[in-house]
């Protein structure tokens, strides 16, 4: 695994697991997303699996939105919320929904609408991901670790444990000040200490 | 293969059984980020696989 973070990138050669496969599969359908949460750990090594892998999207008006659906289904996804497109777009104003391949409920991709502040910030600091041939984007690091301590604060102890794992496999060539900062905007420095 | 050796001293000083378990954990996980970061994404990924594909089909 390389990663430079000057060139936003990171180059994996890794066997694609199930999951894996799942995930691209979908990925190479949208153009505008990015993906967080634990699917970045495990893509980058964790040791679990996941029922679900959350993507935030740009989602701009309904049109859009109905050509996307068509090629998520075409291409043998289903939206396990709803079978009706405008219905699904409604949702996306107050929750993710979820696709998974036809007549399976796991592993499901939450599609979640860019809207807050961290959704935007991961989607404009993004890291590409080359898998062999395949390329997908993932949150920056930092963001990631910050936000999964957040998450933790409820001892919530998987959460933790992906924090700690991106942090050790990346803490030389992390922006610390970075890092820094969005644990204090997330109010996660008493986390931070029990994964140093 | 490096051996796996836990920070005792950090697992003696747990206040209850939950923080123990916890730091046993983080340990083992800083014990697999630093096989991550020495052995090839071959190796790493098809032990990974095995895990993530007894679920996901």
């Amino acid at each position: 695994m390389e990663y430079n973070p000057d060139k936003k990138e990171i180059i994996l050669d890794k066997e694609l697991s199930n999951l894996d496969k799942f995930v691209i599969d979908f990925c190479r359908l949208i153009d505008d997303y990015v993906i967080v949460s634990g699917y970045v750990s495990i893509l980058l090594g964790r040791s679990r699996a996941s029922e679900d892998v959350d993507m935030l999207v740009k989602v701009s008006n309904l049109d859009n939105f109905m050509k996307l659906w068509k090629k998520i289904y075409e291409a043998g996804f289903e939206c396990i919320n709803t079978s009706k497109p405008e219905e699904a777009f409604e949702m996306l104003n107050e929750t993710a929904i979820k696709f998974s391949r036809k007549n399976l409920a796991v592993p499901n991709m939450e599609f979640k609408k860019i809207s807050k502040k961290e959704h935007i910030y991961s989607y404009e600091n993004k890291l590409k991901v080359i898998i062999r041939k395949h390329i997908l984007f993932i949150s920056p690091i930092e963001m990631q670790i910050a936000y999964k301590l957040m998450l933790g604060k409820g001892n919530n102890n998987k959460d933790i444990e992906d924090a700690k794992h991106l942090y050790e496999l990346f803490k030389e060539k992390l922006n610390k000040p970075e890092l820094f900062k969005l644990i204090k905007e997330m109010d996660a420095e008493k986390e931070f200490k029990r994964i140093e | 293969m490096e051996k796996y050796k836990p920070d005792l001293e950090k697992i003696k000083n747990a206040k209850t059984e939950i923080e123990k378990n916890l730091i046993e954990r983080l340990e083992f996980i800083k014990y697999w980020a630093n096989y991550i970061k020495t052995h090839s994404d071959k190796e790493w990924s098809e032990q990974q696989n095995m895990l993530i594909n007894s679920q996901i089909q």
